[in-house]
């Protein structure tokens, strides 16, 4: 489980959010901060539900969070 | 001192679910150390089941269970006053799959050799004894709880590797 094919703007996303937190963010989508962590990092790849609730809690859509290279 | 502050800083990193994960461990490698080699001897002086035997071997198994207890509760409460309890989420889930899937493919390994062993055992009892191949009862069911032990130590080693491998 090394780096995945699956980039993501996560932490652009929570600078421009406020300078939100990896803890903020975790608590909201329900997931620990080291998962958080570990997807932002990409070295994770989330399922399409928590993908859905991240892009969710930027109100943005799927795309703009992730994408697959 | 460079060692020292990597291990503390490892330590601090860690999460409640891998102290846990560690708790197993440690629990499982303290359980085989202290029953294994005590339960071999025991068979070895007594290939003949007798009473006492019985007794002793009895007496053991009871001794584990406690020494099982025991640690896990300290260990327990050490993990839990160190790092709060979190809830788990869908990469514990993820992690989890992946361990049990190693370890199912590790336990078969292990039952399938001593399946062999018994059946080349009877197909070939005098290459057996020869070899010292020659299982009892009481010792296949030793080998298929030392699978078993493998087998759940097998599951903590993938899930710990897999959580810092994922960081």
């Amino acid at each position: 489980m090394g780096k995945t094919s699956i980039r993501n703007n996560i932490r652009r996303l929570r600078f421009e959010a406020n300078e939100m937190t990896q803890a903020e963010l975790a608590e909201k989508v329900g997931v620990t901060r080291q998962t958080l962590n570990a997807i932002e990092a990409a070295k994770y790849s989330p399922t399409l539900e928590l993908a859905f609730k991240i892009a969710k809690v930027f109100d943005v859509p799927l795309n703009e969070v992730f994408k697959y290279e | 001192m460079k060692v020292l502050s990597k291990l503390k800083s490892f330590l601090a990193d860690l999460t409640n679910r891998e102290l846990n994960l560690w708790a197993e461990f440690l629990v499982n490698i303290v359980v085989a150390l202290y029953y294994f080699p005590n339960a071999f001897r025991l068979i070895e002086e007594n290939p003949i089941s007798t009473l006492k035997f019985s007794i002793r071997l009895s007496g053991l198994v009871i001794s584990t269970i406690v020494l099982t207890i025991i640690v896990s509760i300290i260990l327990g409460i050490i993990v839990s006053v160190w790092k709060k309890p979190a809830k788990k989420d869908e990469r514990d889930y993820a992690f989890s799959a992946r361990g049990s899937m190693i370890a199912y493919m590790a336990l078969f390994f292990f039952v399938s050799i001593v399946i062999g062993q018994i059946i080349f055992q009877s197909f070939f009892p005098e290459t057996s004894t020869r070899l010292g191949l020659m299982a009892s009862p009481l010792i296949i069911a030793h080998l298929l709880l030392l699978s078993l032990m493998f087998s759940s130590t097998i599951k903590c080693v993938v899930q710990l590797f897999f959580y810092r491998r994922s960081f």
